[in-house]
């Protein structure tokens, strides 16, 4: 079993983060990927300088033990509170979609923008040339 | 043609993942030096290592932290408020069951969280945890007694302005100890004996602060979502 480490897991957790985040469409799932791909990243960082034998990095240990290394763990440390902030405001962003749009699929999204930009622009070209007629009879 | 296209896209970036892994396997072998970690605490009179890393040496950086949550914080409530609040919208239905028993778990959460602040220099624990735990026991506050009454409560204790207020709080302790002739980001209050409750008075400060700064933060994300959930 020594290849079943936290890094082996953060891996796997990584993995299973990035397919979910690109093959799914909902936009809701898309961000529990980006979670689990955050949550991966920080079991990472944490696991690379930790073995199953060592201490905490509290003091005082116990004599002759090997404490963990705290700096990663002081990294990681804002990461945890940047994810929570960053999924908040995209959780935001989703419901702000879904109220205009009533979708979350992100395909479905794309395609009734694309729809709007094309109304759009038609009646751009049909309030263009009148304003050009206008200016032309004002000169 | 696009689903083949994003389905190997996908295993690919996995399998690259995990290749990572099985070619290079990537763990190191050492943790810290204890000379090095009984400098640290001595330096800082603070034996949580963790919290005498990000709250002495690497203050600039959380500091940063903490208004990058300030702004996530501002984002949420500026967007959210301007949607219609459904506060006519028929109350969340709660189960006896899970009222009875937020009633007794959320003074406890609340104590809790204030513990991990308190004692986050000698302890597991720290501001940001802290404030995270007391804030989930507001949550269960609202689950036990009704989102309208905690917020009627809590906002005529100032808690608004409080939340404005304390990044700037954070920024002045940062900053004051230039007056008193040290480098700016250095520790405010005189270290103690590492170990003690007052050996770092500075760390335990700013703890408190940060503790109060999360928690206010993640009251107000929690009452933006309840009160602005809209309707399906």
């Amino acid at each position: 079993m020594g290849w079943l480490s936290g890094t082996t897991v953060a891996m796997v957790l990584f993995a299973v983060g990035t397919t979910v985040l690109i093959v799914r469409k909902d936009l809701v799932i898309k961000l529990l990927a980006l979670g689990l791909v955050n949550s991966s990243g920080i079991l990472f960082l944490i696991s690379i300088r930790f073995q199953p034998q060592m201490e905490a990095p509290i003091l005082p240990a116990k004599v002759g033990s090997a404490i963990a290394d705290p700096f990663p763990q002081a990294l990681v440390l804002s990461a945890i509170v940047i994810n929570f902030a960053i999924l908040a405001l995209s959780l935001v962003f989703v419901m702000l979609l879904v109220e205009r749009y009533h979708s979350t699929d992100c395909e479905r999204i794309e395609h009734a923008v694309e729809t709007e930009k094309a109304m759009l622009g038609r009646r751009d070209r049909t309030v263009n040339p009148s304003e050009g007629d206008t200016r032309e009879e004002t000169r | 043609m696009r689903r083949i296209v994003r389905t190997t896209l996908a295993v690919a970036l996995s399998l690259a993942a995990c290749g990572i892994v099985i070619f290079n396997h990537p763990i190191a072998e050492g943790g810290s030096r204890s000379n090095d970690t009984i400098q640290l605490a001595t330096e800082t009179g603070a034996t949580n290592l963790v919290s005498a890393i990000y709250l002495g040496a690497r203050l600039y950086d959380t500091l940063f932290e903490v208004l990058v949550f300030t702004v996530a914080v501002i984002g949420v409530r500026f967007y959210l408020l301007r949607r219609p609040s459904s506060a006519r919208a028929a109350p969340i239905p709660e189960s006896h069951v899970l009222q009875a028993s937020a009633q007794i778990l959320y003074p406890l959460t609340l104590i809790l969280g204030l513990y991990l602040a308190l004692f986050g220099h000698l302890s597991p624990g720290g501001g940001f945890s802290g404030g995270v735990v007391a804030a989930s026991g507001l949550l269960l506050c609202v689950m036990s007694i009704g989102v309208e009454t905690v917020y009627r409560r809590l906002s005529g204790a100032g808690i608004e302005r409080l939340e404005w207020a304390l990044p700037m709080v954070i920024v002045v302790v940062c900053v004051l100890p230039v007056l008193f002739g040290r480098p700016i980001l250095s520790s405010l209050l005189p270290v103690g004996r590492a170990g003690r409750f007052f050996g770092s008075s500075s760390i335990l400060l700013l703890n408190v602060l940060i503790g109060l700064k999360v928690l206010i933060g993640s009251w107000m994300v929690l009452y933006a979502f309840i009160r602005h959930r809209g309707e399906i």
